[in-house]
């Protein structure tokens, strides 16, 4: 891709940083980066409070749409060789595992997943996440609860 | 703390925000309550698989992104000029491509000041036997070399809308 302008705040290495956590694959993260950052050009909020959760949501949402686009038969991406790391079957439970969280993830609300992801991935407290998805943090706190059960129950059916 | 105290205050603790005395308080109950601490262990176990969604390293995210060549955009009037010069000049190109390029001049055709549009059109058109609708050939090329130049304008015209609309969210957001 070409050189770019961006607004401030659409930082690539965060964006690439979320995708790697959800995607565990170079190539991949990159291509959802360059999506995402294609979507900033296009439709961003002017408002800088609002950038932040907009990135995060359009981030997350883009790169669990690539997982779900991914055929079941495709054999997932092993970015680390078993010569240089764990054995090949920890790395393919830990690839197995890393997708049913994903699928999990894409199966809660905008709402839970946005307020989890923020606390989990990017430590943020109650106040902050709440602040930047414009709702009340009591709220927030109730949609982090909401979806650590949520979670735990897909996490669950789809062992 | 009894049970419903207990909910109350769970994200807080599964979330790392209790801290104190209430945090005493809360893991008192903890240990005395089987149901509360085998949700809280639980809920605190989904948490942990979570966790191991392993960050990568900021400095190495920094290093794969600069591939995608970003440059933060200069701001005000200088930021809208400096964007729309790459656009302007493929205009410009296009213009002069229109202009410049040779038409053949045939006696009792069309003119080639009268294609470019310099001078009068002239009304009549020859026609050249065999040819469908009796269209003379020239106006043909000249035609399709036209709906070429629409071609090429199309998407430089929508790039002009997509910088007077990212230059208007700037100065919405300015206010």
């Amino acid at each position: 891709m070409s050189a770019m302008n961006l607004p401030e705040q659409a930082d690539p290495a965060r964006i690439y940083g979320w995708a790697y956590r959800l995607l565990r694959h170079h190539d991949d993260a990159l291509d959802a980066t360059q999506g995402v950052l294609l979507k900033v050009l296009e439709r961003a909020p002017s408002s800088p409070e609002r950038r932040q959760a907009w990135l995060r949501r359009v981030t997350i949402n883009h790169c669990l749409d690539l997982i779900r686009g991914r055929r079941p038969t495709a054999p997932p991406p092993l970015e680390e060789p078993a010569s240089r790391g764990p054995r090949a079957e920890e790395v393919a439970g830990s690839t197995e595992q890393r997708e049913r969280v994903a699928r999990a993830l894409a199966e809660l609300s905008e709402s839970q997943r946005l307020v989890l992801t923020a606390k989990v991935f990017d430590g943020e407290t109650f106040e902050e996440i709440a602040q930047s998805l414009g709702i009340a943090t009591p709220t927030a706190k109730t949609h982090y609860l909401r979806a650590l059960r949520r979670l735990r129950t897909l996490l669950e059916e789809l062992r | 703390m009894n049970c419903n105290e207990i909910e109350e205050r769970l994200a807080d603790y599964l979330g790392g925000e209790l801290g104190g005395e209430e945090r005493v308080r809360f893991e008192e109950h903890l240990a005395v309550c089987l149901t509360c601490r085998r949700e809280a262990e639980s809920l605190g176990g989904t948490l942990e698989t979570l966790r191991d969604l392993p960050p990568v390293d900021p400095a190495e995210a920094n290093r794969r992104a600069s591939v995608l060549e970003i440059r933060r955009r200069p701001a005000g009037l200088r930021g809208i000029v400096w964007r729309a010069l790459p656009y302007a000049a493929c205009v410009v190109v296009g213009v002069c491509a229109g202009v410049l390029s040779p038409r053949p001049t045939v006696a009792g055709g069309p003119t080639s000041a009268a294609m470019t549009g310099i001078g009068p059109v002239v009304p009549s058109v020859p026609t050249v036997e065999g040819t469908a609708g009796g269209i003379h050939p020239m106006w043909v090329a000249a035609a399709r070399e036209s709906q070429a130049l629409q071609d090429t304008a199309a998407p430089i015209a929508s790039s002009f809308a997509l910088l007077a609309e990212i230059s208007s969210r700037e100065r919405g957001g300015k206010k």
